[in-house]
């Protein structure tokens, strides 16, 4: 049996420290993994306003003189549901509607977009722990590129696949913008 | 605070809000030639948050989506002086043409006291109606009430803007490529340029060769001492009402300016801008002008006949000026202004006593009410009754003439 609270988290399994922000702060943990990713690769991460674009955050690489910025729009979803096995070359997620993935795989040819699904741990306590040495965050990121793919009719909340191969790491978002640097598709 | 509308994505042209931004200071610090601008606000941070991505590529099948998101952004609450008063009355497809009228004033910086921004919005006004009036009729130096529908007509396509900070700023945004009917709606029948219908463009081009040339007679004056750089720019549009709506904006001012900033999508062979500046002095130079201007129009000199049906006084021991009804037929009222105020008594024994009176003077129009000023009543006539019967006929008295039969009838 699950319990969901309002907003869809399994309130059953997971932990929280503080009950009332839970849900805000794995955005926050999400932003500040692919924050982490985004300076690593050079780029610089803004926050995008999800009602007007459909997404949470925009990558800029800026380039010297000769050459242009680079960037790319990215919806961010967290869950607590999900823990990819790597032997497997998918999992799956869900979207809550319908528009999100909508977004997702409409033709584009200015910017592009991808989704970023973290997979987070149910217990809050566990999603961060740092020393001298390093930092680590609970558990992965996986990105996704679903243009020109369909949404299924008559289904609200719809599913889509996602490769595990696809972590979201400073050389697959540096990867990316070479890509499209290049005039090249996204898709894989 | 009011409700902001955002205009469809459809209607708006990236490289015209590009160009509004960056005109309110916003600058370009990145983007992808021919695909988008990115812009930052003014004094904001090199790390790009704050930063608006333009669309440029309308071909892109996210274009609308893009350009509705960065005008969502814009006239959100955040950027609602911005988006009011820079960017959202001039970002609509049509293309406008800019005046501005600057004066400098002693209050502070974006303020004017309360009677001369009244006198500086009166006098923009009466800057735009003399220059339409030399449009329709070149050479003229005094229009009077000339002109004047199409004057309204012209004025009623522009649009008064919000002042800038900074000196009082009054902007009037005239469109580029509207037409504005040369006579009244009802002889409207065809539609056709410059038989029915002229651009505004063209109207606003004439009040600048106005201005111009107004300001190139100021300079002529500066150097010389002499006025007869006026008279020689008369065909320019040099003006009774040129130079009278000048001196309004002139006066009392250390500086004063009018620019036109034409739209940049209907570029005009003489550049994309021009800027005139007054002093001071010139509103003295400009009154002195203004005088001869009227001074050397012909009078038109009328005697006439009629009942003193009014009589009124401003302020008591003001001069009176007294309304006539004509014996003609159609009868015409008339206002008359004295030039020695002993006449008067004649015209209040007159009204006290119905008699008829003949009065002369010089016949001038204003709005629908006919004057004679300077005016002389000539005789107290008998019983007003008694002259007014059908057996009468109107004196035929020399210098007399039919009252409304020379008069070209405005358009």
């Amino acid at each position: 049996m699950e319990a969901r609270s309002a907003d869809g988290v399994d309130t059953l399994r997971i932990r929280p420290v503080v009950e009332a922000t839970f849900t805000k702060c794995m955005e926050q943990l999400q932003e500040g993994y692919v924050g982490s990713i985004a300076a690593t690769a050079g780029c610089l991460m803004t926050r995008v306003d999800r009602d007007c674009y459909g997404m949470d955050v925009m990558f800029v690489r800026v380039n010297s003189a000769e050459r242009e910025e680079v960037s790319l729009y990215a919806q961010l979803k967290s869950t607590t549901t999900l823990k990819p096995d790597p032997s497997q070359e998918y999992f799956s997620h869900r979207f809550k509607r319908r528009e999100h993935m909508q977004r997702l795989v409409n033709p584009r040819t200015s910017i592009k977009a991808i989704l970023i699904v973290m997979a987070t741990h149910p217990h809050q306590r566990l999603w961060s722990a740092g020393d001298h040495e390093s930092l680590s965050l609970l558990h992965c990121c996986y990105w996704a590129a679903l243009e020109g793919e369909t949404v299924p009719a008559g289904v609200n909340s719809p599913t889509v696949r996602v490769r595990t191969a696809n972590v979201f790491t400073a050389e697959a978002l540096s990867g990316m913008l070479d890509r499209l640097e290049r005039g090249e598709e996204l898709h894989g | 605070m009011a409700e902001v509308s955002v205009p469809s994505a459809r209607t708006v042209n990236a490289q015209r809000l590009t160009l509004l931004l960056e005109e309110a200071g916003w600058h370009l610090v990145g983007g992808r030639r021919g695909i988008y601008n990115r812009l930052a606000p003014p004094g904001s941070e090199p790390d790009l948050s704050g930063s608006l991505v333009v669309p440029l590529d309308s071909s892109a099948p996210e274009y609308y989506e893009l350009m509705h998101a960065a005008l969502s952004l814009l006239s959100s609450p955040q950027y609602y002086d911005l988006w009011q008063r820079d960017i959202s009355p001039r970002l609509s497809a049509e293309s406008t043409d800019e005046f501005r009228f600057r004066k400098d004033s002693a209050a502070p910086s974006g303020l004017i006291s309360w009677k001369q921004g009244e006198g500086l919005i009166e006098s923009a006004r009466a800057t735009l109606v003399a220059g339409a009036k030399s449009f329709m009729e070149p050479g003229r130096r005094y229009y009077s009430n000339r002109h004047g529908q199409f004057a309204n007509r012209y004025l009623d396509t522009v649009l008064m803007g919000q002042t800038a900070a900074g000196s009082y700023v009054i902007t009037a945004y005239a469109p580029a490529n509207i037409s504005v009917p040369l006579k009244g709606s009802q002889s409207q029948v065809l539609g056709l340029e410059g038989v029915d219908l002229t651009p505004a463009r063209q109207v606003s081009a004439a009040i600048v060769k106005a201005v111009e040339a107004t300001v190139e007679a100021l300079e002529h004056h500066r150097a010389t001492g002499s006025l007869s750089g006026f008279e020689a720019r008369v065909e320019s549009g040099v003006s009774y009402e040129m130079v009278t709506a000048l001196r309004g904006i002139t006066r009392d001012a250390d500086e004063a300016e009018i620019s036109i900033e034409w739209d940049p999508a209907e570029p005009v062979d003489d550049g994309p801008a021009a800027l005139f500046q007054f002093r001071g002095s010139d509103a003295a130079v400009l009154e002195k002008v203004g005088s001869r201007f009227a001074a050397a129009e012909p009078e038109e000199h009328l005697t006439v006949t009629g009942r003193v049906h009014l009589l009124t006084k401003k302020e008591a021991g003001g001069p009176g000026v007294f309304g006539i009804e004509t014996l003609g037929k159609p009868p015409r009222k008339i206002r008359v202004r004295l030039s020695s105020e002993e006449d008067y008594h004649g015209a209040v024994r007159a009204h006290d006593q119905d008699l008829a009176v003949r009065v002369s003077g010089d016949m001038t129009r204003e709005g629908s009410m006919y004057w004679l000023y300077n005016a002389r009543l000539v005789e107290v006539l008998g019983d007003y009754m008694e002259l007014a019967k059908p057996t009468m006929q109107p004196e035929q008295i020399e210098g007399q003439h039919g009252l409304f039969d020379d008069f070209a009838p405005d358009n």
